[in-house]
Formats: structure tokens, sequence, C-alpha cells
């Protein structure tokens, strides 16, 4: 009779991988069979990050089961409950790595079930010290690592990660200097994947490293238009000297640019190429009005694409949304292209370069319809040319872009929702308008905030959780969990953090005040955490999950539209397949979309209506 | 139509169409490399058999490969392919059998190298053992504890560094 225990190994292997790490360890503490093979999965593949991961609510999957992506990874992190301080985050981490390296000296085996080890973000040096014990250990003992992506440059200074060579067999390695290629090869004889996250001082490569290139599978270029010419001038220098292919690449990323846009490559096969990103932007308005991304872009044809990220790197100044609306349709051309020669695309991202303010100057209501109309209407219908394969969509800022259109976001704030939920927090949010501005560093001035600031700057939160790492790029974001983040309501990305007011805007002469602080020459800064105020937003109000919903809620008509749910839930997708109502039934076979870190899977009735779960923030009180 | 026939470990006989009997890449190969001409204009069944498998588990999985043989799935070895997608409404509903037929499917799946049918064979089972406690596991797997509590209890801390705080 087979049970649990009987399993083959391989066969409970494959269960075990999509477990969660708590499970894992619930499932070793039952019987010494399983303490092995729980192990091997729990110490696998390791992530230290402060924020904790995202995780499905309880009730999320009652209705179908939900993606294991955040189950990819064990990570280290802070407390599970995303709202406790920072400092607090930060013990609990120090706690946690203190621990495992204890763990590592008393057991040194379990060093053998390590295979890739990355790290996100910056840290205090309290827990740089212990990282910095972690990986020497790890350094002294047998591992089976094979990669270590410590994604922060003055932390892998700090590591000395550049001097791992005789420690750790790795095949996926970071240089910040093209005179690390020369050694590659001697050092880590199985390399794969070589991560460029500089290039130092050296221009040159010398043709000593073409063996080592030529097996690379691999090649991410940090996207930043420097270090990208740099090396791929590099590589161009090189080709010309002694002529190479890398048969073997199936991931490259390119940064387009004005000045570049001609460049050819012919080391690269991209009809064997599987992962493509590119960034795309054009700064030179007066001269070239974006006409060089079009032509840019033909110089690529793919035969076998599987993933696909677009990222929009025109200076954010720039994109107004009639320049974006312009890059988007180059895009989306782009993709058509692509959908018709490769129909093995299963995964699309698209980021755009958002006004971190959401200030545009041409923000109105009927744009934003064309915008919406845009992604809700012309991306599906391209995708739904795939037909062999399920895809999934990524838009890590799209709802950022939509904070740019003012009217559109006052709607969603006064005449938007009506469930109960939301009729209470957004009443909350037009309080929190009334009493807090922003400050403008241009004009030196602080302006009463509107809703394109306030929304823009909740969108960015939720786009956070899945952070963008300018080395990876967008192509294997769902590689790894979401992380989960919060907001104190007043800290944002392009300014200082919002100002709270004693009285509302409107009961406050304006014009006096500002006068009066600019002729006093008044500090300007002002920290709503460390300036003692007692506003109740900073100190009360739980950002998640109740403002995250208001915003899930939004998003979820946007997702609605895309696949066709236009009555709700009187559905009735005999009628769309008889032609009669396009209703329920979307020829896109979507498997899942992520927007701005809300995560929707997809599924089908039984009788093939089509309806979706947002996984992370489907909040129902 | 000429048919693969697939013969159970208790000698029952299936014949199926050669798309549906391709979803298993074991059986996909056996074809390729032992009947290559198998259904062009050769009327000759082809016999294949499943020393490891009983009718009734046979009988579930060729049903699953019949409702999915004109389906191409992603890319097998594709991690994100596999952990990004959930569980099909229609799947769950087809593997609503008890636990030890629900093993035997995947363990089937697993003999036949059908990679779909044996992961969501293995989501299913993962699903079982989410939200409990070792004590509760033990009881829903029938699993006896052979830890002292002073191993158990040093089992813990060796990995308390990976537990929800």
């Amino acid at each position: 009779m087979a049970t649990l225990q009987t399993l083959q190994s391989n066969v409970l292997a494959d269960i075990l991988w999509f477990l969660p790490q708590q499970l894992l360890l619930n499932l070793a503490l039952t019987n010494f069979h399983f303490y092995e093979p729980c192990l091997k999965q729990l110490y696998r593949n390791i992530v230290v990050q402060i924020n904790p991961p995202l995780q499905p609510l309880a009730d999320a999957g009652k209705r179908m089961g939900l993606g294991f992506i955040d189950l990819s990874k064990t990570t280290i992190c802070g407390f599970s409950l995303v709202s406790k301080s920072r400092d607090a985050h930060l013990k609990m981490l120090h706690a946690k790595l203190q621990t495992l390296v204890i763990s590592l000296r008393v057991n040194p085996k379990l060093a053998e079930y390590i295979e890739t080890i990355e790290t996100r973000g910056a840290f205090p040096p309290e827990i740089v010290s212990v990282l910095e014990q972690f990986f020497s250990l790890l350094a002294l003992i047998p591992n089976s690592i094979s990669k270590i992506y410590i994604g922060e440059a003055t932390l892998r200074t700090r590591l000395d990660y550049q001097s791992w060579n005789s420690s750790f067999a790795l095949t996926s390695v970071t240089i910040d200097d093209l005179s690390q290629l020369d050694s590659l090869g001697t050092h880590f004889p199985s390399v794969r994947e070589v991560i460029v996250a500089g290039t130092g001082k050296t221009t040159s490569l010398s043709p000593s490293v073409i063996p080592t290139l030529k097996q690379l599978q691999r090649l991410s270029i940090r996207d930043e238009l420097l270090v990208y010419s740099v090396f791929t001038g590099a590589l161009w220098d090189l080709y010309k000297q002694s002529p190479f292919m890398l048969e073997k690449l199936r991931t490259f990323n390119v940064v387009h640019d004005h000045d570049n846009w001609t460049h050819g490559f012919p080391y690269i096969n991209f009809n064997t190429l599987e992962n493509f990103q590119v960034s795309l932007g054009c700064n030179h308005f007066h001269s070239c009005n974006q006409e060089c991304l079009e032509s840019g872009l033909l110089r690529f044809e793919f035969l076998s694409l599987k993933r696909l990220s677009i990222i929009q790197n025109t200076q954010y100044k720039y994109n107004n949304h009639t320049n974006t609306e312009k890059w988007d349709l180059v895009v989306f051309s782009f993709i058509e292209t692509i959908v018709e020669t490769s129909d093995t695309l299963t995964y699309l991202s698209i980021r755009h370069n958002v006004p971190p303010d959401g200030n545009i100057d041409d923000g109105i209501d009927g744009l934003y319809l064309r915008k919406v109309k845009l992604y809700t209407h012309i991306l599906p219908a391209l995708l739904a040319n795939i037909k062999s394969h399920v895809v999934n969509l990524v838009l890590p800022n799209f709802m950022s872009s939509l904070a740019c259109y003012e009217q559109a976001m006052n709607t969603l704030m006064w005449i938007g929702c009506k469930c109960t939920h939301c009729q209470k927090y957004l009443e909350l949010l037009d309080q929190f308008l009334l009493y807090h501005r922003y400050y403008i560093r241009d004009k030196g001035v602080f302006k009463d905030l509107q809703t394109t600031q306030l929304i823009r700057s909740m969108s960015e939160v939720l786009s956070d959780r899945m952070e963008y790492d300018h080395n990876l790029g967008d192509l294997f974001q769902l590689f790894q969990p979401m992380q989960n983040t919060t907001w104190n309501f007043h800290d944002n990305k392009f300014s200082i953090p919002f100002r709270c007011l004693p009285a509302k805007t409107y009961e406050i002469d304006e014009m006096e005040d500002e006068l009066q602080e600019a002729s006093e020459e008044k500090e300007k800064y002002f920290d709503a955490v460390e300036t003692p105020n007692d506003c109740v937003f900073l100190h009360r109000e739980k950002f998640t999950p109740n403002y995250t919903t208001v915003i899930a809620h939004f998003i979820d008509e946007l997702v609605r539209k895309m696949v066709h749910l236009n009555r709700g839930n009187a559905e009735d997708v005999d009628m769309a397949l008889k032609g009669e109502i396009y209703d329920a039934y979307s020829e896109m076979r979507i498997n899942k979309i992520v927007i701005n870190g809300m995560d929707y899977n997809f599924d089908h009735e039984l009788n093939g209506t089509i309806f979706f779960t947002n996984s992370y923030d489907t909040y129902d009180p | 139509m000429t048919k693969v026939i697939i013969i159970s470990s208790d000698d029952e006989r299936f014949p199926v169409d050669i798309e549906t009997a391709s979803k298993s890449l074991l059986i996909k190969n056996m074809i390729a490399d032992l009947k290559p001409d198998l259904g062009d204009g050769d009327d000759e069944d082809f016999e294949i058999p499943t020393p490891n498998v009983r009718a009734n588990v046979l009988s579930k999985v060729l049903e699953w490969c019949e409702h999915y043989k004109n389906t191409v799935f992603s890319d097998e070895d594709d991690e994100d392919a596999r952990k990004s997608g959930g569980i099909d409404s229609w799947d769950r509903n087809f593997l609503k059998v008890d636990q030890e037929m629900l093993y035997e499917i995947t363990l089937a799946a697993n003999y036949l190298n059908i990679r779909q049918l044996l992961d969501t064979g293995c989501k299913i089972i993962a699903e079982m053992i989410k939200h409990k406690s070792p004590e509760e596991l033990r009881k829903t797997f029938n699993i006896v504890n052979d830890f002292s509590p002073e191993e158990e209890a040093a089992i813990r801390k060796e990995n308390e560094w990976a537990e929800d705080r």
C-alpha cells in the first residue's frame, strides 16, 4: 500500500519542492525518514533580505490552487509581520543569521545541501558582520554552492566576493571589473552565467576570455548605459580582433540608446535565444522624437523566445502620456512580430519609467482611457495569438503609470469602488489629502497633496514587492517570492516625506505660509517619523491590508476588462462562444498577471468561464 | 485507426490513440524507438506493458491523458512555468480520490514520465501537508514518531532560523 513514507525518493523530493519552509521543518520533525529530504530542500536556495516574503491570504486559495512561486526560495528575513519596525526586523534577521551560523558549525553537513545564496538590498553593519561570518564559515567547509549573488556593490566589496574563487565551485559569477573575466575560466571552469554589474577601469577584453564566453548560457549586463556601453564595446572590439560566436547563450539583454541603436551583435545567435530583455528609450526628443526605437528593435528576430522583458529607459521627465503612448505602440508592434515568429513565448513583462511625483502635462481623462484600452484590450489581443502555451504577464508598475492621470485618480478617490471597505478607507484617504502637503524641490515650496501623488506613492510601495535589480532585470521575476512591503503614509521616493498640517489645507493661507517660511529661511526638511506629531496615519493606520485592498479593487476591474468579465458574476461563456456577446471568454491563454505586486491567477469553471483570484490582496473584511 | 494497447500489471488492456498515449514521455519514446512508423498506414496495434501500474490506476491516468491530448504544456523543465501555475479546476476535480489512489496516480505519472500530471499530484499532496503541525501531519499521514524528545528538540534548534516568527 502506497503511503507518504513509501513514495520513491524523487517523487517525495517533487512534493517537497512545493512546500513552504515552515512545513518542510514540520515534516522533518515527524520521522527520521523525512529529515534529510526536507532539510535538503530547506537549505537548497537561500535568500537573505530584511522584508518578509509576501504570503497568500489564508482564505485566498479556497476556490482554486494558487501558484507556488512564493515557495521557490527559503527566506531569511525579519519578522513575518511586515508592520514591525525596521529595528525589530533587523534584530530578528540578525538572530536568524547567527542561529544559522551556529547550526552550520555544529552540523557542517548542512552546508552540502546549500546550492544558491542571494542577498537582496543593503544591510546595516551588524548584519554585514554576521554575513561575513556566514560566508567565511561556508568557505571553510565542504559545500555544494554553485551561485552566490550579492545584489549590492558595496556589500560585494565588503565581503571580498571576488576572492572567493578557491572556496566555491561557482557556475554563476558577478563581475565588477572587466579584468575579472580574464581569470574566470581558471577559477571557475564550470561557469555558465556572468552578471556584469560593473566594468571598473578596464575597457577591453583579451582573446583569452573567448573560451569562457563561449560556454556561457546567461549573460546579464547591468541595465545602465555606461556599464552596457563599455562591456558591449569591449565585446565588439574582441570580435573584430578574433571572431567568435556565443552558441550556448540563451539569456541576453540590450540597453537601447539613441546613440547605439545601429550597433550589431554578430556574436549572438538570436534564433536560439530564449530570454531577452531590452531597455528601450531615447532622450533626443527634438532631433529624433523616438523614431530610433522601432529601427533599433528591427535588429532582433527570434524563433524560440520564451521570456521577453521590455523596460522604458527614457528619462522620466519626458514620459508624459503622448511620448509614452508612442513608446507603447512601438513595443506592442515588436511584441506582435515576436508572437508571430516565436509561439514559445510564456512570459512578458513591460516596465515604464514613471515620473516619481506622478506629474505629467497631459494626464487628462480621455488619454487615460486610451492608456487603459491599450493594456486591457490591445495587449490581451496580441497575446491571444499565442495558441500553444499559457502566458504569464508582468506589469510591475502599470498602476504607477495610471496614477499620473489626475482626473482618473480623482474618480477612484471620490466616486470609485462602492463596497463598504473602500467607502470607509477612501474617506480616510480623503482626510489624509486634506492634512498633508508635498514638497516640490524645483520651486522650493510645499503644495497641497493631490490624488496623483498619493496614489503614485501607494503604487510605488506595491511595486517594490517586485523590487527591480538593475543587474538582473525583469526576466526572472517569477523565480523568486515577492517581498512584503508597507508604508508609513509619509515617505516617498520623489521628495522629502509628506508634511503633516495642523489644520485642513484650505484653512491655511498657503501663500502667506510659504512666503513666511521662505523669508525665515526655515529648514524645509520634514520627517514625520522623527518629528513629534499626532498624525493618525503615521501612528495608527495600517497600510496593509486596509489600503492595499482599495488599490486591489481598482486593479481587479482592469483585470476583469482584460479577460472580458464584463458583468461581474453573470457571465455566460456559451453566449460568448456563439459570438452573441464577448463575455467571460478570453482567447488569451493566461496563467498569471502581476500588476504592481498584485498577483492574479487564472482558471476556468467547468463550463469554460474564466475566473481569477487575487492571491495576496483579496481581503474580505 | 491504429491503436496503442497499454497493458496494466493485472493484464487489463487499454486501447488508446497515439496522441493520448504520447502524453507519456516513456511511451512516446518507446514508440519512436521501437515503432517509428506507427500510424503511417500501419494497421498493426502496438502493445506496451506497464508492470508497475494497476488497471484502475492506469484507467485514471489514461483519462487524464485523453483530456489533455491536444494541450501543449509550457516547457516542462522550466522552474517558473511549473511553480507559477496553480492547480487547474478540472485537475482538482479529477484528483478528488482517496489518499492511496492519489499516491498511486502520482507514482504512475512518475513511472510513465507525465510531468504535468506528476506535478499536479505532487501539488495536491503538498496542499494536504499545508497548515499542519508535526503532530497533525503524523495523524493525517499515519507517520510514527521515531525521534526521542531530545532529538526532536535538537532538530528544532538546528533549524529555528527558518521558522516563521
